[in-house]
């Protein structure tokens, strides 16, 4: 008997590696249409440059739907993409499943943020934990630029905050029925060189942190 | 000096291995409320328990292997840092708070004297990673305690496997916390119908409920509310308080409100530590309390207390001591685990 049922559940796990289907979504870091690399220096502003050191955000609640009816739910809620070590989240799908949109949050909840200690890609040992205060920094970006009139012209965007009024969790959206769905980032968007100058240094829930956290929304594109 | 490791960690592997399946159940009196924490997402066992005491005890959490968390709480004196205004930190540096007294922290919703901190599992974070405390980064120590035998034992013993995580670490460190719970003072033992007040306390404790029981409230002697007390800012340090964290204007001189148990251990006072005396405490809610736009409405007049009353009610103050807490032999340094690491002892500067 335990023998039968043993062989069934092998059948069916065989079934089940024949029918599924992956979709991996690629995110990629773009400096005026090029792949940006990490680390490389880029001019800015005619006669400044600009290096970018890390990208890290998260991903949270990955969807994917079908005729505005929701047909998955990733369930792994967290993902930490950090641009230098992994771009990538790969979602096992049941078969022949079909979609047209994939949506997801840019950030953190707000149960994330105040359920104490997190394990996986929550786990406050990758450094997107505030120590100072509760609260995960959803969106880091680190680098420097001639541009900035700081210490070692650094800039530095630790994006983060889930309290009212300066939460910074963003929705994101997009048509797609691929099952390999690369996202570009037009980081340049971001670190335009009046905002580098004005404001280099954005590290803790505000306004401003919010402001941030839109532009890098919008600087999310679907490549087709 | 191996043979002596290897005893000791067969010790521990003994100990834990009879401890591990042993579910601990968090007591405390009835007359006290139900604890905030959530036990369920933390279940006390009696291995997570002994990790978190050898962490908590541990100098290597610190960049230079100097400080401990016991180095600013003691358990002599009650997890705080008798004597000292300031709390310390590695290369002899000077903090901007008192370190506060840790006991009682599952009825606890919000950490700091500031309120920065939402949970207590994230609370250690704070004064790991501040550079003027202990200067470390929480990757770095669990990079350092994967390359120690005893805390790889200690998690197996904890966890069933040898994997050492940035949750795992911070979650044994609360278990060990939420386990330093003061319920034994005389207060408790009146409330438990196990001795009566002297004339004096009762007298005391009279004025108690008149005057401070609405933001020091029985049993836990705190509401953990966030209150400004009339305290005028020292210019040497700046702090607002809240007002730092949330920028707004109405959180500005507010600080977490203190319990007052084990006041006799805890001293100095304040968030600051600008009290060294109770009556200097005292003397401070009746004479010198500074009106400002966020002060707490109960302070709006000054308290009015004779001489007599002053002592009544510091005689009652006094029946909030909870040496049997404070003796706790549980709650030492535990001498038999940390010895084998390689690592200073803790550096309790006093």
């Amino acid at each position: 008997m335990r023998f039968a049922f043993a062989v069934l559940i092998l059948l069916f796990n065989n079934v089940i590696i024949v029918w599924a289907q992956q979709a991996q979504i690629s995110f990629i870091p773009k400096w005026q249409n090029q792949v940006l690399e990490l680390g490389k220096y880029y001019p800015i502003a005619n006669i400044d440059s600009i290096k970018v050191d890390a990208v890290k955000f998260y991903i949270t609640d990955i969807s994917l739907w079908n005729q505005g009816k929701q047909v998955y739910v990733d369930p792994t809620k967290y993902h930490l993409i950090d641009l230098e070590l992994n771009n990538k989240v790969s979602l096992n799908l049941p078969s022949k499943l079909t979609y047209d949109t994939i949506q997801f949050l840019i950030g953190t909840d707000s149960a994330a943020n105040s359920s104490g200690a997190m394990a996986g890609d929550l786990d406050a040992m990758y450094g997107m934990y505030w120590a100072w205060q509760s609260g995960y920094i959803n969106v880091k970006i680190e680098g420097s630029s001639s541009v900035c009139k700081t210490r070692k012209n650094a800039f530095q965007y630790h994006l983060g905050g889930f309290l009212s009024p300066n939460q910074t969790i963003q929705q994101l959206a997009f048509a797609t029925t691929s099952n390999s769905i690369n996202v570009a980032i037009l980081i340049d968007s971001m670190l335009q060189p009046q905002s580098l100058m004005i404001n280099p240094e954005v590290m803790s829930p505000s306004a401003q942190a919010v402001k941030q956290m839109q532009q890098f929304k919008q600087s999310f594109q679907l490549v087709r | 000096m191996k043979k002596q490791v290897a005893v000791t960690l067969g010790l521990v592997a003994i100990i834990a291995l009879f401890a591990f399946t042993a579910k601990v159940d968090f007591s405390y009196p009835k007359h006290f409320p139900k604890p905030i924490y959530n036990f369920k997402n933390n279940t006390l066992t009696e291995p997570k328990i002994l990790l978190g005491k050898a962490l908590f005890y541990d100098p290597l959490l610190s960049k230079d292997g100097s400080i401990s968390c016991a180095s600013c709480h003691s358990s002599y004196n009650a997890f705080a840092h008798t004597d000292h205004e300031l709390s310390h930190g590695i290369n002899d540096q000077i903090g901007f708070r008192n370190a506060p007294a840790l006991f009682n922290l599952a009825w606890q919703q919000n950490f700091m004297w500031d309120g920065a901190i939402n949970h207590l599992d994230m609370q250690a974070l704070a004064p790991i990673t501040h550079p003027k405390e202990m200067g470390e980064n929480l990757i770095d120590v669990v990079i350092k305690l994967q390359a120690s035998p005893l805390y790889k034992t200690l998690f197996k013993q904890a966890f069933k496997d040898t994997i050492i995580t940035g949750e795992r670490l911070l979650k044994a460190m609360s278990q060990f916390e939420l386990t330093l719970v003061s319920a034994n003072s005389k207060y408790d033992k009146v409330m438990k119908k196990q001795t009566v007040f002297t004339e004096q306390e009762q007298s005391g404790y009279t004025l108690f409920k008149q005057h401070c029981n609405s933001c020091h409230a029985e049993p836990l002697f705190s509401n953990y509310a966030f209150a400004n007390n009339g305290l005028p800012v020292d210019s040497t340090l700046n702090d607002y308080g809240k007002m730092n964290i949330t920028q707004k204007s109405e959180d500005s001189l507010m600080f977490k409100i203190p319990t007052l148990r084990n006041l006799s251990y805890t001293f100095p006072y304040m968030h600051d530590g600008r009290f060294k005396k109770l009556h200097e405490v005292l003397q401070h809610y009746t004479k010198g309390v500074k009106q400002s736009v966020t002060l707490s409405h109960q302070l709006k007049n000054n308290i009015n207390l004779t001489s007599n009353q002053k002592i009544d009610l510091l005689s009652f103050i006094l029946t909030l001591n909870d040496s049997a807490f404070v003796f706790n032999p549980n709650h030492k340094y535990p001498h038999q685990v940390l010895s084998i690491i390689p690592s200073k002892k803790p550096n309790n500067k006093l």
